[in-house]
């Protein structure tokens, strides 16, 4: 049994609009899961379920109003900004809109360099970089392009790379194959499935295509109706 | 950052504004040394005289020369209104970012501090501040800047908060970075754009401010001229000295017609920009 890396216990999200009367009103409740090391859940949902919100409240980008979010033995909710600099570095995202998750306005190689720890000297985040870029089967000159200069495929595999550079422990992918064709779509899962087995991650897999959750199936849950379930049916 | 510069480049307004600008700031700047004609020089055996080529746009009540008085005065307002407008900049840089980022509650006060600021009856600021005081450079400036911070505050609080809303901030934010490198390489490439169309047109709109001041007599006083004041001394002797009333309003629209076409043209430069996002 390897450790577990990530808890969650009776976690609840909220809608993010807002509600007049003032009552908070739940998208989902009682999420319980745990991650073990170099493990991969998929959670599988129709569109507008909130695991988008779900993912970003696992992220730290939305704070955690009910229940609680355990990192090996920190509770998330109950951190100081130190300690939630170091979870934020080791659970990084890979964004479905990888398009706007890049700044259109700075090249790609400002983008990928803002994450790495600022004490790793100039030739090793060039040298991580290039490691990287060939892991995802990119040419290493199209790091000084940017944004709207490269294709969406490329972009999305970059989005790997600066999910990469601070070295996590976590990815978390949002639909990453939502707008691939199906050689690209095979193409990229043996990137991801390459990816895990060099850094030894785990991956938390957000989908609606069912086909796809045999390759991350180490657990399977499913969101239908506000309710979050295991889905074991789908499960190894 | 050098996207940014060559579609400014690009921009064909930008072009021709920063061209007149330079061309104004030149003539400004060194004709006046070159020429050694002092503005202040008085010639009384040669008022109201025509042009010739001594005078190249005549001279006025006192025989002074026009030309180099007319550039004297509009490098004078130009450094006003130029250090005012980056003074208030500065202002609401500050103001709009620490807004901008802070929780609502922070922001709230910021932009209801602003909303007080916006609501001062302006003439009767510089009234009090102006008008019963001696003329220095440094207060003038700063009543300038002091009363008009506001609205680059609140364009840049907005640019931010829609900065804070985009996926590649909080892509930055989820990689655990310091704050101040956050500002440095996310939100700084972003607003730099916007700031700057803010500066020509609030500095377009200092000029106009500033020469108004100046020629109510609140703002700079004799021997010293700016293009208020040498409207407000055109304006006594409207039939002798007509041509001088039409060289400054026609310097004056030059330079805010300039200053504006700059700032149009980089609001069209960020459009592309945002559009190509």
């Amino acid at each position: 049994m390897s450790s577990v890396i990530l808890t969650v216990k009776n976690l609840k999200i909220m809608h993010q609009n807002f509600n007049f009367r003032g009552h908070p009103s739940f998208l989902l409740k009682d999420i319980n899961f745990t991650l073990p090391k170099n493990r991969s859940i998929s959670i599988v949902g129709e569109s507008g379920s909130g695991k988008t919100t779900l993912m970003k409240t696992l992220l730290g980008i939305h704070s955690i109003k009910s229940g609680r979010v355990l990192f090996y033995d920190t509770d998330i909710g109950k951190i100081n900004s130190k300690e939630k600099k170091n979870y934020r570095r080791s659970i990084q995202p890979v964004f479905q809109n990888y398009r706007q998750s890049f700044n259109p306005l700075i090249t790609l190689r400002k983008s990928l360099l803002i994450g790495f720890n600022q004490k790793m000297s100039p030739s090793g985040k060039v040298k991580f970089l290039h490691e990287n870029l060939n892991l995802v089967e990119l040419p290493i000159d199209i790091i000084h392009k940017y944004p709207h200069q490269v294709s969406g495929g490329e972009l999305q595999r970059l989005a790997f790379v600066r999910a990469l550079t601070t070295q996590p422990q976590i990815l978390v992918l949002d639909e990453p194959f939502s707008s691939l064709d199906i050689i690209n779509e095979q193409k990229l899962l043996e990137i991801i499935l390459n990816i895990q087995k060099t850094y030894q991650l785990s991956i938390i897999f957000i989908t609606h295509k069912l086909p796809l959750v045999q390759y991350f199936n180490d657990q399977v849950h499913k969101i239908t109706n506000n309710q979050f379930s295991r889905w074991s049916k789908y499960e190894q | 950052m050098k996207l940014i510069c060559n579609e400014i480049w690009r921009n064909k307004r930008c072009r021709s504004a920063g061209l007149i600008l330079i061309t104004i700031l030149l003539f400004c700047f060194i004709l006046p040394g070159v020429m050694k004609i002092d503005p202040t020089h008085q010639d009384l055996s040669n008022t109201f005289d025509s042009v010739s080529f001594r005078h190249l746009l005549g001279t006025d009540n006192l025989g002074r020369d026009n030309f180099v008085r007319l550039l004297t005065a509009t490098r004078q307002s130009l450094l006003i209104s130029l250090s005012a407008s980056l003074f208030s900049i500065f202002i609401g840089l500050i103001i709009g970012v620490t807004s901008g980022l802070s929780n609502t509650k922070t922001d709230f006060l910021w932009m209801r501090f602003s909303d007080i600021f916006l609501a001062f009856p302006k003439f009767f600021v510089f009234i009090l501040m102006l008008g019963f005081t001696n003329f220095s450079f440094l207060r003038f400036i700063f009543v300038l800047a002091i009363l008009s911070w506001m609205e680059p505050a609140k364009i840049i609080r907005t640019e931010i908060k829609t900065i804070k809303g985009s996926l590649y901030y909080q892509a930055a934010l989820c990689q655990g970075i310091h704050p101040f490198r956050i500002f440095h390489t996310i939100l700084l490439p972003n607003i730099i754009s916007i700031v700057s169309a803010a500066f020509a047109l609030q500095t377009s709109s200092m000029v106009i401010i500033e020469s108004g001041l100046s020629f109510l007599g609140l703002g700079v006083q004799a021997p010293q001229i700016s293009l208020g004041t040498l409207l407000n001394q055109a304006r006594t002797y409207p039939i002798n000295n007509y041509s001088l009333i039409l060289q400054t309003g026609f310097f004056m629209l030059i330079t805010v017609m300039a200053f504006h076409l700059l700032g149009d043209g980089l609001k069209d430069v960020i459009n592309k920009a945002r559009f190509q996002k």
